[in-house]
């Protein structure tokens, strides 16, 4: 096995284990540690450090010792399926943020604002209805009466929805900016899958 | 070797040797390698947790059109080894008591 099998071989068991930033920063302390060693040395530094395999069980061992006496803070859990927990892996990290505020400047004056029209509709219509049943009540006539009722009743119920409505298309808008927030900056989605 | 060289004695080696001046990682090993037995661990991890915890700081300098990265030991190292030196003489005096025989006076 040559240097660069060697070092392939340690990144791929690596980054499966750990956060993508420590693989890559321990990858390049080993490839450091063979340059340092020289070409003609490789070998000797391959039998020292023992096979990828080995290598990798030994850092995690320490990893997990170190854990388990309280001097480092165990790993976050890891992010699987998508890429790195920082940074989406296809976006720098501005990039997905101004994408965010650019769709947040359209997604929240239109919705936010079909949300506030209704609701104002919704609570508008309500108190006509309610208005409508106490004047119907007081007018003359069952006929009058029972009309104004119905239709008083029909209008609370409708004023209602809407302002229900407007509730879901808040909630809508918060989960819209949300969802597109972790998928453009974070990267993350929802897909975790905790590894410990 | 009959002992082995656990996390915390390894903090303490790394930090003395760094405490003779900077070292690039290759040269720290091949340093303590000469005194102990490393085989059962590696050095990366010794040398990211005692930086994370800022005992030392790295720096990468250009070595023959490649990159060198080295450890420095920082003023916070500088006492956690005052505090390793303290401590692993009140240690070795108490195994040294016990392997001597000094329990017998006790």
């Amino acid at each position: 096995m040559d240097k660069e099998t060697y070092l392939r071989f340690l990144r791929a068991l690596l980054v499966n284990r750990l956060p993508a930033e420590d693989a890559e920063d321990i990858v390049r302390f080993y490839t450091e540690y063979f340059e340092e060693a020289g070409p003609e040395k490789e070998a000797q530094v391959m039998a020292t450090l023992g096979s990828p395999e080995e290598l990798t069980a030994k850092i995690m061992e320490q990893r997990a010792k170190e854990e388990a006496d309280g001097v480092r803070e165990p790993d976050e859990p890891r992010t699987r399926g998508y890429s790195a927990p920082a940074g989406n892996g296809f976006l720098p990290r501005w990039v997905g943020i101004m994408l965010v505020v650019f769709m947040g400047c359209m997604i929240v004056p239109t919705v936010g604002g079909m949300a506030i029209g209704f609701g104002a509709a919704g609570i508008v219509l309500f108190a006509c209805g309610g208005l409508m049943i106490a004047l119907g009540v007081l007018g003359a006539g069952l006929g009058g009466k029972l009309l104004a009722l119905g239709g008083g009743l029909v209008m609370i119920s409708v004023g209602s929805l809407l302002v229900q409505a407007a509730g879901g298309m808040f909630w809508l808008v918060k989960k819209a900016m949300t969802n597109l927030w972790n998928v453009l900056v974070e990267g993350g989605l929802t897909y975790h899958e905790a590894v410990n | 070797m009959a002992f082995q060289v656990t996390a915390p004695l390894l903090d303490g080696c790394v930090l003395a040797v760094l405490e003779q001046g900077d070292a690039y990682g290759y040269n720290l090993t091949q340093q303590l390698r000469r005194e102990i037995d490393l085989s059962e661990s590696t050095l990366y991890p010794v040398l990211r947790r005692l930086q994370r915890d800022g005992h030392l700081t790295v720096y990468d300098e250009q070595f023959q059109g490649r990159n060198r990265r080295y450890y420095a030991i920082t003023p916070s190292g500088k006492q956690q080894l005052t505090e390793f030196r303290s401590e692993w003489e009140s240690y070795r005096g108490k195994i040294d008591h016990i392997l001597w025989g000094g329990m017998q006076d006790g």
